[in-house]
């Protein structure tokens, strides 16, 4: 299997859908010539042309509620907010139309769109362009939520975000862009709802997605080798959540780690702690639920303290041996 | 200010109360009178009453804890309310500012020192392990957190023993109260503690039946059957000292008074309140105290001290039709006595003819380790003589 970067993954599932579909186009901020802020377009308006990879005016609030219009009307939009910090703007559109509408016209109608969100911290670029908030759209019914934490993961799941028929919030990780992976060749789909076990061990369950699961793999490795079996499972869509493999695999191994970059007051780890508690997995828990997750403030623009405030290797592994106890 | 709840001193022999459960929560309103828990005597079970109104704000032992009696076991207070350390004077007019400062440290002490486990702190894992293997997970407490590893390992044929049998797969499990709970481990206890040899013997009671008509169309307080056994018993076990007894490790007491144990049976369970120096009363004395003994334990009116000191006891099924039963030992006892119904039968008279007279059947259970098979019999034997010779009851 040849090896491409996260950011080519999303460029090939949006351009193999594209060839596939004619009624899915891309739109955003500089998406067409200039290949979008990551770069992660560039191509893509010289193969599929101005019609298809739209420039969209500087207001999320036109990216999204156009989206969701084209949507209902027939097309199957793809629509980039180059940073998901902006997606306040566009948020009345997403919430109150896009996420609404299948319900409120009795199935009727159709929202097949796709929200692309670059989201999270680590490229020194400050408060307002660093966070991660996808605990938001959790709490929103309507709307499908999904996170990539490989490039083969994002390259099947957008796939399968297109394909679907409700509006889809999809975060990429802007620190796994240039990271390259195995990905497959021609149509590669992977199913919205289906929790992956990333790793497979029987001490500790440890659930992360997004930009922490490299890192937990790398920190369930050097456990590994201390005698500590840690299972990785990354629910890949945040909303719906599939909790059967967290469940099993709790009951399995009796403990459990969420681990998250977003913070953790109302992050998606209480959700996931809460779903264990109330599981049958509550009765195989030998320890605290615990999370890992970023501190509760602005993410700073200083690089010593933006690297210090999400999880990162020492706490995760702190927390391991807090609850190995 | 918070009031005291003491495990109550409800009979003069009693040293220690066991804790069955509590009937309120921590926070829940009670009302002066109003039951608080139940506790379990070494005779029966009881409930104690809140002695003011309030909240039950704090509980200082737990269900199965043993205590001896007047000691704390819990506060009523006000909502809120932090319960007083009890190493603190009783009536502290106003607690020192630094006690009141360091609530923790109040709260977390345990009273006396000895007494107070600390609260069980076990993980599901660790208590679902218990509950498999039927470990007691307060017998491990040692004030550290219990996990699973802590639970010794259930042995591999028990915990597929369990698996493989559906719980209650049809039908509803029925919470043991009290006094079933009482009852169950008294009567384990009695029949894995006791060797019980049974006789069962007839009594012609036809003289008898004669005679009870007799007196009770006469006299305003009416003698039951059982009265007349009860009697019969007293006076046989002045007798028989070796009967109203008690096995014991360092040697067999044998009892100076005769006190009846009269088995009463209520919806729920079984009470058995005595009757004491029974061999000192006649027939009409003892007919109005066992019916005074059973109307006050049907209602609950009794104190553990009714249900103390028995020698011996007399259980009667005879309403039911039974011909014959074995009854168990009412430890410390060594012998009880069932009564059973008392049928018609042709008998054969020494002049030959044929006659119908009444019987009674009687089954004598006693401990062969302080009683042995002639020795129960004899006893038996006196007992049917005299409930034949009724008028040597009357004496």
């Amino acid at each position: 299997m040849r090896e491409i970067t996260y950011a080519q993954a999303i460029k090939e599932a949006m351009s193999e859908e594209m060839r596939r579909d004619e009624n899915v186009f891309l739109m955003g901020e500089d998406v067409g010539l200039y290949g979008g802020a990551f770069g992660v377009s560039l191509g893509m308006f010289e193969e599929f042309g101005p019609e298809r990879v739209r420039d969209t005016p500087i207001s999320e609030a036109v990216i999204a509620g156009a989206a969701t219009g084209a949507a209902v009307t027939g097309m199957r939009p793809i629509a980039e907010i180059m940073f998901s910090d902006f997606c306040t703007i566009a948020m009345d559109q997403l919430v109150n139309q896009a996420a609404k509408m299948r319900y409120m016209f009795g199935g009727k109608a159709q929202v097949p769109m796709v929200l692309r969100m670059p989201e999270g911290s680590g490229t020194g670029a400050a408060a307002q362009h660093s966070q991660s908030l996808e605990a938001w759209f959790c709490h929103v019914p309507g709307l499908k939520v999904v996170t990539a934490s490989t490039p083969a993961d994002a390259k099947g799941l957008l796939t399968a975000a297109i394909r679907d028929n409700n509006p889809v919030v999809f975060f990429e990780q802007k620190l796994l862009y240039r990271v390259k992976g195995d990905v497959p060749e021609g149509e590669y789909v992977l199913p919205l709802g289906k929790s992956h076990v990333a790793r497979e061990g029987s001490d500790i369950t440890l659930v992360t997605y997004g930009r922490m699961l490299p890192l937990c793999l790398d920190v369930a490795d050097a456990m590994a080798k201390e005698g500590i079996s840690v299972e990785i499972i990354d629910p890949r869509t945040l909303y719906p959540i599939d909790m059967e493999p967290i469940i099993e695999s709790v009951k399995k191994t009796s403990r459990a780690l969420i681990v998250h970059e977003a913070c953790l007051t109302g992050g998606l780890g209480g959700e996931i702690a809460a779903r264990i508690a109330q599981s049958e997995a509550f009765y195989y828990l030998d320890a605290p639920i615990h999370r890992v997750c970023g501190l509760d403030v602005p993410v700073p623009y200083c690089p010593e303290l933006e690297k210090n405030i999400v999880p990162t290797a020492p706490k995760i592994t702190a927390a391991i041996y807090e609850l190995m106890q | 200010m918070a009031e005291r709840i003491i495990m109550p001193k409800a009979g003069m022999a009693m040293e220690t109360g066991t804790i069955i459960a509590w009937l309120k929560d921590v926070g829940e309103a009670v009302a002066y009178g109003e039951p608080l828990l139940e506790i379990e005597t070494d005779k029966t079970t009881m409930q104690v009453e809140a002695m003011s109104t309030g909240y039950l704000i704090k509980k200082l032992y737990d269900a199965d804890d043993e205590v001896p009696v007047t000691t704390t076991i819990g506060y009523i207070g006000e909502l809120g309310e932090e319960a007083p350390d009890e190493n603190a004077p009783e009536q502290a007019i106003a607690p020192a500012p630094a006690v009141q400062a360091d609530k923790s440290a109040t709260i977390l002490e345990p009273a006396q020192q000895n007494v107070v486990k600390d609260s069980l702190r076990a993980t599901p894992a660790a208590r679902r392990l218990a509950q498999m293997s039927g470990v007691n997970l307060d017998e491990l407490n040692t004030g550290d957190i219990l996990r699973a590893r802590d639970v010794p390992a259930i042995k591999h044929d028990t915990a597929s023993a369990i698996s493989a049998t559906p719980l209650a797969a049809r039908g509803k499990t029925v919470a043991l109260n009290g006094m079933r709970k009482t009852i169950a481990r008294r009567m384990q206890q009695s029949h894995t503690e006791i060797p019980p040899v049974t006789l069962n013997s007839q009594a012609d009671v036809t003289e008898l039946a004669q005679m009870r008509t007799k007196i009770n169309e006469s006299g305003q307080h009416k003698i039951s059957f059982n009265d007349f056994v009860i009697k019969a018993c007293a006076m046989a076990l002045l007798e028989f000292p070796n009967i109203n007894a008690t096995y014991a490790p360092e040697g067999i007491i044998l009892h100076e008074n005769v006190n009846i144990g009269i088995a009463v049976a209520l919806d729920e369970g079984l009470l058995v309140p005595v009757l004491s120096n029974a061999q000192d009363y006649s027939l009409r004395v003892l007919a109005q105290k066992s019916k005074a003994l059973a109307t006050a334990a049907r209602a609950g009116e009794l104190l553990p001290d009714a249900y103390s000191g028995g020698t011996f006891t007399v259980s009667n099924l005879g309403m039911y039709g039974i011909t014959s039963f074995s009854p168990i030992i009412n430890l410390p006892e060594a012998a009880i006595l069932g009564v059973c119904a008392i049928n018609e039968s042709l008998t054969m008279t020494q002049e030959g003819s044929i006659e119908t007279r009444k019987y009674m059947g009687l089954s004598l259970t006693f401990d062969h380790r302080c009683i042995d098979g002639a020795g129960g019999a004899k006893f038996l034997q006196h007992v049917v003589k005299l409930l034949q010779n009724p008028l040597e009851l009357l004496l």
